[in-house]
């Protein structure tokens, strides 16, 4: 069993499941809606075009999201407001998560989400993260969302901005974070970092003294220094305790 | 492919209607599609090793297609293997076989199918075999869709300040905006033809009280 006070969670492919983002069902519900069903296939076939540009979707959505807009979407703000929605909907959970968080929240574990954010810049509060943190009730959980943009307050959408600059990816966000904890009592190897990623939520955080746990339940990235592999979000309740 | 470009594409209709269009306002996969057809072949021009895909299969199948000079390299191969749902409605026909008709949007949410009469699905077991599952759903009766709509258009027309009189023309083109607006209203798509949804405001316009 890990005994820890603070436990932080990824987003993407993570908390946030991709999964059910596919292309039929967002080209194709916009396209229906926008009153031009015929432009389906072209409009998917488009959008396969950019992967085969730049690799993956989220790829494409990291850094090139303007080519969604202009080479699939003809820069039609209608169709733009729908992607952006629909792409909201199609989100999913991870599977066992909410029960998960529930126990960690019985526990007494402080919970935030630590992502990297690059996909998502924009002020605060409009972000594909917190709107999703917020759209699935999860503020419940995780008040805070710290990323390289400031640490955001879920429940006012204020804006701490000590974390400004600092990646997940360099480490220096988890040096941040440590201070952080620190100064409320927490050291770092009562803290549990949970994501999918070696290079950003695992290995980096391991290096700095947190505990570490990788979540293969969605896409498994290889191997890692993570202290224990999970995957399912139910086997935390079976792996966390809070440190008394 | 042939090297010349189409400019204009042509229908002649049975009653003497003829509609034309660029070539280039329709959209890309309907381009290609009329293209690959044997009547638009054209006298062979100028070819080169550039303009020829081959592949060949482990059991020795080999296929040939035949690409824009535009393409310099391959980039990449790969296949992507997920478990697919496809919804699959058919409809017995006069015709020696029946109407198939692909739902591939969320198919096991799909909760009602109206044709004729309106049916609320629901699930009847499953067969599976391999890896392949048919998902089977019975149909019960449920109120009728047709008579749901056409409340709802009436109260479309009234909120759009639309004349129901003026849709009874069918004057699609003409009234497109109208068509639109009352289509949103309705909340209706049309799933892969657009006339179809303004075809049925129409039928409901006609409709009688």
């Amino acid at each position: 069993m890990m005994e820890v006070k603070w436990c932080g969670f990824d987003y993407g492919q993570c908390i946030m499941e991709p999964g059910g983002l596919r292309n039929h069902l967002v080209y194709g519900d916009i396209y229906k809606e926008l009153g031009a069903p015929e432009l389906i296939p072209e409009k998917i076939r488009n959008y396969r075009t950019l992967k085969e540009k730049y690799g993956t979707y989220s790829g494409i959505k990291e850094a090139h999201r303007d080519e969604i807009y202009g080479f699939v979407l003809d820069n039609d703000p209608e169709a733009i407001e729908l992607f952006c929605k629909k792409e909201q909907e199609l989100l999913e959970m991870g599977e066992g998560l909410e029960d998960a968080l529930l126990y960690l929240q019985a526990q007494g574990i402080e919970l935030q989400v630590v992502s990297e954010m690059k996909k998502t810049l924009g002020p605060v509060g409009t972000d594909i993260v917190s709107r999703f943190l917020k759209a699935r009730g999860l503020v419940t959980y995780f008040k805070e969302l710290i990323t390289p943009q400031g640490k955001m307050n879920l429940e006012n959408d204020t804006v701490d901005l000590r974390y400004k600059g600092f990646t997940k990816e360099a480490g220096t966000l988890y040096d941040v974070l440590a201070e952080e904890l620190g100064e409320h009592g927490v050291q770092p190897h009562e803290a549990v970092m949970v994501g999918d990623k070696p290079a950003t939520d695992i290995n980096p955080a391991h290096d700095r003294g947190f505990k570490t746990i990788q979540y293969k339940g969605f896409i498994d990235l290889g191997e890692s220094k993570a202290d224990v592999v999970i995957h399912s979000f139910g086997e935390l309740k079976t792996i966390l305790k809070k440190k008394g | 492919m042939s090297q010349s470009k189409p400019l204009t594409i042509i229908l002649e209709f049975s009653d003497g209607l003829k509609a034309a269009a660029s070539f280039d306002a329709l959209p890309l996969y309907l381009r290609r599609e009329i293209l690959r057809q044997p009547f638009t072949v054209r006298p062979t021009g100028k070819l080169s090793k550039q303009n020829f895909l081959l592949l060949e299969w482990d059991d020795g199948w080999k296929e040939v297609i035949e690409l824009d000079v535009s393409c310099t390299e391959i980039n990449r191969y790969y296949v992507i293997s997920r478990p697919e749902q496809v919804g699959r409605l058919s409809l017995n026909s006069n015709n020696r076989y029946p109407e198939l008709v692909e739902i591939s949007r969320r198919p096991l949410n799909l909760s009602k199918i109206t044709f004729l009469d309106t049916f609320q699905l629901e699930r009847a077991g499953a067969i599976r075999e391999g890896k392949k599952t048919d998902q089977f759903f019975a149909l019960a009766p449920a109120n009728d869709a047709f008579t749901e709509a056409l409340t709802s258009l009436k109260r479309s027309l009234v909120e759009e300040g639309i004349d129901r009189k003026a849709l009874q023309s069918g004057d699609t083109v003409g009234l497109k905006e109208h068509y639109e607006k009352i289509r949103r209203r309705m909340g209706l798509r049309a799933a892969q033809r657009q006339q179809d949804v303004y075809d049925f405001i129409t039928y409901l316009a006609r409709a009688e009280e």
